[in-house]
């Protein structure tokens, strides 16, 4: 089984990604800096997630990570409309923003009052809906991507999006129906947040793939 | 862990494992398809446009080397007559102006499809002379800007050529442009074609969706048969921007 700290470092390997971003920031196609800023948010976050956990801070902790959640779904969705997945609607874009931020505000209030549990509702939904997108946008790149596949970094996204939510609303879910059993063993929470920790590792090296592949800006004629 | 945990556990280990696997059997069934699919499509466009290639050039031969020396035949034929009546002269004089009209519109149309600029000299030169000769004509300023010597497969250089007559000829039929500017850069082993126009623009993401017309399709199977890229930037009001990457 793996410590805290192992865990910890596990997660970190988000940091490969990130610093290619970084690297690649200025030269790359502007749609894809929600992805950037998503990946960073998502190290800061782990940090915090660490500082906040050693020191005994458990409400804070929670309350970051409801937040995040808010902030994970805001930037993935914003990546998705500038891919066309709303069919560049702005409005329909706002509207799904607001009613997920809604939701958010709503279940933050009567359910997990933002700091004193995780807001599992909000967690598994946003789930869903970004499985939903990623699988809309990976079948788009599937019928119009014309060249290799492989350097594709719209593919490798979609595919991490995938794995990585799907398992976590299994591991959520389960989280979810255990809250009704009495008591839980600490053990328990521990082995089931490792099966987290592999996905997370995982699609921490598809996204770091995905970073590399990301277009370049494209160099439009300044004539006029 | 007590055994209703142990349970619980092997229950969520046995549904993470069956999804994980049956993501993994989707995504290497979509892959294999989609590049099946693309091998597919990809000989497919390719057929098409040798297909009009050769037929372009076969045609463009037919004109430029039996219509045309027929026609001078005829008009060295015409101007031999010898006639007194300045009535038949007049008749003489006028067939002789219709055929030089003809044999030139038949050089016009045979250069337009199949150049024999760019068969001997090059894309650049042919791409010069392209819009030399269509400079100021349509009331449209046409900008060319390449400092390099191109030198393609003879494929893609056809292909570059007709992507840049269609963009012209875009430009001309619905732009309401007065200047167009074609600009080519070689980097990084690739080639960046780009074209902008101070037309009305349009919206490319409704047009494509809508109905994206054989101008545009066209232009995307040329680039895709190079291995290239087609970005098109434009919006209502604010012109259209073309910007074609091909690996070199």
């Amino acid at each position: 089984m793996l410590t805290p700290f192992q865990q910890f470092i596990f997660s970190l390997s988000i940091i490969f990604a990130v610093i290619i971003g970084i690297v690649r920031f200025k030269k790359m196609d502007p749609s894809y800096y929600p992805f950037i800023y998503n990946i960073c948010l998502a190290l800061l976050m782990e940090v915090a997630h660490q500082v906040l956990m050693s020191n005994g801070y458990s409400h804070p902790l929670v309350a970051a990570v409801n937040v995040y959640g808010f902030l994970d779904f805001f930037l993935f969705t914003w990546l998705f409309h500038n891919w066309g997945i709303f069919n560049r609607k702005r409005r329909v874009f706002f509207t799904v923003v607001s009613i997920f931020f809604v939701i958010w505000l709503l279940t933050n209030v009567f359910y997990s009052q933002f700091s004193k549990k995780l807001n599992l509702y909000y967690i598994i939904l946003y789930s869903f809906a970004l499985i939903y997108f990623s699988v809309n946008a990976f079948n788009k790149v599937i019928v119009h991507a014309r060249s290799n596949i492989y350097r594709n970094a719209q593919f490798w996204i979609c595919l991490g999006v995938i794995i990585f939510f799907s398992f976590f609303i299994v591991l959520n879910a389960t989280r979810f129906l255990l809250v009704i059993k009495p008591k839980v063993s600490t053990k328990f929470w521990h082995q089931l947040h490792e099966i987290n920790v592999y996905s997370n590792v995982l699609v921490n090296f598809l996204y770091a793939v995905a970073v590399i592949w990301i277009p370049r800006k494209k160099k439009y004629t300044t004539l006029f | 862990m007590d055994t209703s945990e142990k349970e619980i556990y092997n229950v969520v280990l046995i549904v993470v494992g069956v999804v994980g696997i049956t993501l993994i059997f989707f995504i290497i069934t979509i892959i294999r398809y989609q590049r099946r699919s693309l091998r597919l499509h990809k000989e497919k466009i390719q057929a098409e446009i040798d297909t009009l290639e050769k037929e372009r050039r076969r045609i463009a031969s037919d004109l430029h080397d039996e219509l045309g020396p027929l026609l001078s035949a005829v008009k060295l034929h015409i101007n031999s007559l010898n006639t007194t009546d300045p009535s038949d002269e007049e008749v003489i004089t006028k067939s002789s102006a219709y055929l030089d009209s003809i044999i030139r519109k038949l050089r016009e149309i045979s250069n337009n499809l199949m150049p024999n600029t760019l068969v001997r000299k090059g894309l650049s030169k042919a791409i010069s002379e392209f819009i030399d000769n269509n400079r100021g004509a349509y009331g449209l300023e046409i900008r060319f800007i390449c400092d390099y010597e191109l030198h393609l497969n003879q494929h893609k250089e056809v292909n570059i050529y007709r992507i840049i007559q269609e963009i012209l000829h875009n430009t001309v039929k619905h732009a309401e442009a007065s200047l167009l500017i074609i600009k080519i850069v070689v980097e990084g082993g690739r080639l960046l074609l780009m074209t902008a126009d101070n037309g009305k623009g349009f919206d490319y993401f409704a047009k494509v969706k809508d109905n994206p017309g054989l101008g545009l399709r066209n232009l995307q199977s040329r680039a895709e048969v190079m291995g290239g890229e087609l970005t098109c930037q434009s919006e209502p009001g604010k012109g259209t921007t073309y910007t074609i990457e091909i690996p070199i």
